[in-house]
């Protein structure tokens, strides 16, 4: 575990801006992540709009509903918006959140049952509006033609108001923000996910989360899984990047992981695996995102895959001999965050690759054993 | 916590708990491994967060499972000490 600890990661990519046509704006783009909370798997709320302000004005850097689970990012940062706004500096950011249509839904583990399940309840916003201030001495600058982000840091352990130890479904909303560059650590997207549509010469064209379509570059700098290459990508097939947002709205992928060709894969968080040791056979998991297989495997529900047949097991974004050493069908265990590709026919889902994922946790050290 | 590289090393691991599923799979605390290319924030290694008392932090990394023990570790690449009151 220590030489894995030693040489994880994922190599460099180098930036490169594009101007852009008018004179008094720049370009803003959003990203979120969350701070992941101990049982909750699952923590849908929708954003109506998210407004920059500063003294004399107020503008609109998200202004259509955004539906997005925060618990599923476990600590990844995902793209949510990209827009043009007027230069300034903003010292505020203001979020309306919906309440009603629809309502936030909260999914958590329920370590009663055996194997453990998930169990989900309807919850509230204490506010459905709520203004942020940027950290002091730090707001964000839009300038002309330039490329502003702002971070957005759900902080879902804080917001789930808790009595004697349950949840109750009131979301008192903590959010974090933050002014952050493209080339720094927090401005880098970390989860993009989506369908390939089409192929160029040094770039694709990605379907990615929440109906964003997005041109994805690629350099010499670029990582692939396997050995692959932009030549070996196809239309439809599925893949993951890790990338820093560019002054067109592009992405500059630092990583490409081709999750499968077959256009169908399954997210989510192992519940538990079977057989306990030796060759796992099926696990159980929270399915926390799809695509492809909502016809027979909807998301947000526990699913029991039978892996009996995968034979490709990839760590994301660390592909080298040892791969196949330290993530294999006797590697599975619960806790883990998987993708699952594979093929949908005749109504049901056939898994052929699995994919360990980075995910976060939020805790409390103690001392050495 | 214990650090196998030497002084100055960041290779070696800590214990986290609170992660239901994780504590769950693991039977309690979890063990969380850490290298030299580890990332840590707000804290000068595990040399500091040795002296830094409890804080809250935020580890990222890849879980895997301890095929002597069976119980899940992570490999963190990245480990964030959270602000008092965050």
């Amino acid at each position: 575990m220590l030489v894995l600890a030693a040489t994880l990661g994922c190599g460099g990519a180098s930036h490169s801006n594009q101007s852009l046509s008018q004179n008094t704006a720049g370009s803003l783009f959003v990203t979120g992540e969350d701070a992941p909370a101990s049982s909750v798997v699952g923590f849908n709320v929708t954003i109506d709009s998210i407004t920059l302000n500063n003294s004399s004005s107020t503008v609109s850097a998200v202004s259509t509903p955004e539906a997005v689970d925060f618990a599923r990012l476990m600590g990844l940062r995902t793209l949510l918006g990209f827009n043009t706004i007027p230069q300034g500096t903003y010292t505020s950011v203001t979020f309306t959140l919906e309440n009603t249509n629809p309502a936030p839904v909260i999914s958590y583990v329920d370590l009663t049952t055996n194997p453990p399940s998930v169990q989900t309840l309807n919850g509230s916003f204490s506010q459905t509006t709520v203004t942020i201030p940027f950290p002091s001495g730090a707001p964000l600058v839009v300038s002309n033609n330039g490329l502003a982000g702002l971070h957005i840091d759900f902080d879902v352990d804080d917001s789930l108001l808790t009595s004697g130890g349950q949840i109750t479904g009131v979301i008192n909303p903590v959010i974090n923000v933050a002014a952050v560059s493209a080339s720094e650590e927090l401005g880098e997207i970390s989860d993009f996910t989506g369908n390939l549509v089409s192929l160029g010469s040094s770039s694709f064209q990605m379907q990615g989360p929440y109906g964003m379509p997005r041109t994805i570059d690629v350099d010499s700098n670029t990582q692939y899984n396997g050995s692959n290459s932009l030549g070996t990508l196809t239309p439809g097939a599925i893949v993951s990047i890790i990338g820093i947002v560019q002054a067109d709205g592009s992405l500059l992928a630092k990583c490409v992981e081709l999750i499968t060709t077959d256009k169908a894969f399954l997210s989510g968080r192992v519940l538990a695996v079977n057989p306990t040791s030796g060759p796992v056979t099926s696990v159980s998991m929270w399915v926390g995102e799809e695509l492809g297989t909502s016809g027979v495997i909807p998301v947000d529900t526990v699913e029991t895959i039978n892996l009996s047949a995968v034979s490709t097991y990839d760590v994301c974004f660390f592909d080298n001999f040892l791969t196949n050493q330290i993530f294999n069908n006797t590697a599975l265990v619960a806790g883990q965050r998987i993708f699952i590709g594979g093929t949908v026919s005749a109504g049901s889902f056939t898994p052929h690759l699995v994919s360990l994922r980075a995910r976060e946790f939020l805790a409390r050290w103690s001392p050495a054993a | 916590m214990t650090v196998t590289g030497g002084s100055g090393s960041n290779l070696g691991y800590f214990q986290m708990q609170n992660d239901a599923l994780m504590s769950y799979s693991a039977g309690g605390a979890f063990a969380v491994y850490t290298g030299n290319p580890t990332v840590f924030e707000n804290i000068d290694g595990l040399s500091g967060l040795a002296s830094a008392g409890t804080p809250n932090l935020i580890a990222r990394g890849l879980v895997f499972k301890d095929q002597t023990t069976g119980k899940p570790v992570v490999v963190a690449g990245r480990v964030r000490v959270l602000a008092p009151g965050q």
